[in-house]
């Protein structure tokens, strides 16, 4: 009862003052939007780094093969694509895997030469790192030693220049001859397989092993089973690995990982931003116990009335309190409201994809009314502690 | 029986950097229940300095001040604000009205600080309105109404808690002299009529002629009382 008439009160004494309120509530306002804007950028900018992993998804591992101290000068015996692919029945989180191989070899195309990788891959790999084909099809287990290959988008797209229609027609690849029997659309590149496809021609795995001597399986890529223990597949994988090839040292990198890792730093860096977003409400916090001291001295004579009638001093600070509490409700809201419409914005010069999240929305709203309570504190145990004389005395 | 209020050799001194004021020198009085008093003086008399310590705004340096055979010395300012809530009902000089709140919202006031429903006691606030003659003036806003009807609403505010003492300080001073009389004879009715007790503190020998009892105050001491 008390309450909401002094809420009353609080309410009409606040449009009586309609300046100085707008003012303290554009204070709060600024500083919750700068919260809100900030925090919902750095949620953004996470989800937009994030980005590759929602086309690949998470269960993306590569191993790369490299010789260790000891093999270093001697020429190794690596494993083929069948003994590589043992893995997969051995380690049974294991979904796909995509042993290949990779060499810089000329390409030879109606006469031009072009600059290109083979990638000897498994029928496989398209399963891994989702390559798609715009034309004809990718690579086949079938494909055997056939000398077939699928050419990458961009590279495509230069072919096109001298003859429009590739499939079916012919590419050296260094001193071989190999038909062209797909063509993949673009390929957003990732972290985990170390190639452009866009700009390679990927060849049958077996045949890759024709055209070079060097063309080695230094590379595999595993796509894991959904919620599939990292570490514990990690070692798994190893112990395979190690066996087939004991003087080797392998290199891994997991996606759910990296996303972790990214997802932390990220973090970091939003609290960061929200920081320094809270510094900008602090001035507005500021802001509102300058206008509500103006309001204790204004309203000093009022305050010696509520005294002698016998109000205690809690009464009185209920009262401004309220009132500083009502500024930075709607402050508050009115900031949320600007920041996430900031937010938005933003993501149209950054090409984010805008969403509104919850987590800012309400650290924002309630930081600020938290600030509101904060500064409006020592305003109203200042009016609370006047000496009811002087307050009646005052002109 | 104990008096309503009693001041007993009360002092009040002021210190302004090295100046010492005495501005109440040792006062003694009673007022008992239902007494219709004047304090008078010139200013400076110290007449101002009884009223707040009456009142309770003020604390005495020495002395006793009781209050319904209360000592009042030792209590805590919250205390304080209790005791005027449910022991004293002022009227000022400028009414000192609520400029935002109606007339009937300023009388509900003192209600509201005693942490009651204001609405139970609706009833009441309308009936000391009708009493003071401001029963049709009950939603308008003090700068609605005239000095006098200020006063009257005023009157009613101060009624509204069911003080022991109605405390007025120079409630005539803002008005012309008909309606000072008018207001002077609403005080007059109300402690004939319903016993309350009344202190008026002024300047005015044609208020204080009118009262039975006159406490003359000069130079911070008592130089006459016919009580």
């Amino acid at each position: 009862m008390v309450i909401s008439l002094n809420a009353r009160e609080a309410f009409f004494n606040l449009i009586s003052a309609k300046m100085r309120s707008f003012l303290a509530v554009l204070g709060i306002l600024v500083g919750t939007a700068s919260v809100v804007a900030m925090v919902s950028c750095g949620q953004m900018a996470t989800q937009a780094a994030l980005k590759q992993f929602k086309v690949l998804g998470t269960g993306l591992m590569s191993f790369s093969i490299n010789p260790n101290n000891q093999a270093a000068g001697k020429v190794l015996r690596r494993f083929t694509a069948e003994q590589a692919m043992v893995i997969k029945d051995k380690v049974p989180e294991v979904k796909y895997e995509a042993p290949y191989t990779s060499e810089y070899l000329n390409v030879r195309y109606q006469g031009h030469t072009l600059d290109g990788i083979v990638i000897g891959s498994t029928a496989s790999l398209h399963n891994v790192i989702k390559v798609d084909v715009a034309e004809g099809r990718f690579i086949s287990t079938l494909d055997g030693y056939n000398f077939y290959c699928v050419v990458g988008h961009d590279l495509a797209n230069k072919m096109r220049q001298y003859q429009p229609h590739l499939l079916g027609t012919q590419v050296q690849l260094g001193k071989n001859i190999f038909t062209i029997v797909g063509v993949a659309k673009p390929w957003p590149q990732n972290g985990f397989f170390y190639q452009n496809i866009n700009n390679s021609i990927i060849v049958p795995i077996r045949s890759s092993r024709l055209l070079s001597k060097y063309s080695q399986i230094s590379n595999i890529v595993f796509y894991l089973k959904d919620n599939s223990d990292i570490a514990k597949v990690k070692a798994a994988i190893q112990a395979e690995l190690t066996k087939l090839l004991p003087q080797m040292n392998f290199f891994t990198r997991s996606a759910k990982q990296i996303v972790e890792s990214m997802i932390k730093q990220k973090q970091v860096f939003t609290l960061l931003l929200a920081l320094i977003g809270s510094i900008s409400l602090i001035v507005g916090g500021i802001g509102v116990m300058n206008i509500m001291l103006v309001s204790v001295v204004e309203r000093k004579k009022e305050i010696g009335i509520r005294k002698a009638l016998g109000a205690r001093r809690i009464d009185i600070q209920t009262l401004f309190l309220i009132e500083s509490v009502f500024l930075s409700l709607f402050g508050g809201f009115l900031g949320v409201v600007t920041g996430v419409f900031t937010s938005y914005v933003i993501t149209l010069f950054t090409h984010w994809d805008f969403e509104v999240f919850f987590m800012p929305v309400l650290v924002g709203f309630s930081v600020s009314v938290a600030v509101g309570i904060f500064f409006g504190v020592y305003p109203a145990i200042k009016a609370s502690r006047l000496n009811p004389i002087d307050c009646l005395r005052t002109e | 029986m104990s008096s309503l209020i009693e001041f007993e050799n009360v002092t009040r001194t002021f210190i302004m950097g090295d100046n010492r004021v005495d501005a109440l020198k040792g006062v003694s009085f009673r007022i008992d229940d239902g007494e219709l008093c004047a304090v008078i003086g010139p200013s400076g008399s110290g007449k101002s300095t009884i009223m707040n310590i009456v009142g309770l705004l003020d604390r005495h340096t020495s002395g006793k001040y009781y209050l319904e055979g209360e000592s009042v010395k030792a209590r805590g300012e919250d205390e304080l604000a209790r005791l005027r809530n449910h022991f004293i009902g002022f009227v000022f000089q400028s009414f000192f009205l609520l400029p935002r709140l109606t007339a009937l919202q300023n009388v509900c006031l003192p209600i509201l600080y005693r942490g009651e429903s204001q609405s139970e006691y609706l009833d009441r606030a309308e009936e000391l309105l009708s009493k003071v003659g401001m029963g049709t003036h009950m939603q308008h806003r003090p700068h609605e109404l005239s000095g006098g009807q200020q006063q009257r609403v005023a009157i009613a505010r101060a009624l509204m808690g069911k003080p022991s003492l109605l405390l007025a300080d120079e409630p005539t001073g803002a008005l012309d002299s008909k309606t000072s009389q008018e207001v002077m004879d609403l005080f007059k009715s109300l402690n004939s009529d319903d016993g309350v007790t009344v202190m008026i503190i002024t300047h005015d020998p044609r208020i204080a002629d009118q009262c039975p009892r006159v406490i003359k105050v000069l130079d911070g001491n008592i130089e006459s009382d016919n009580g």
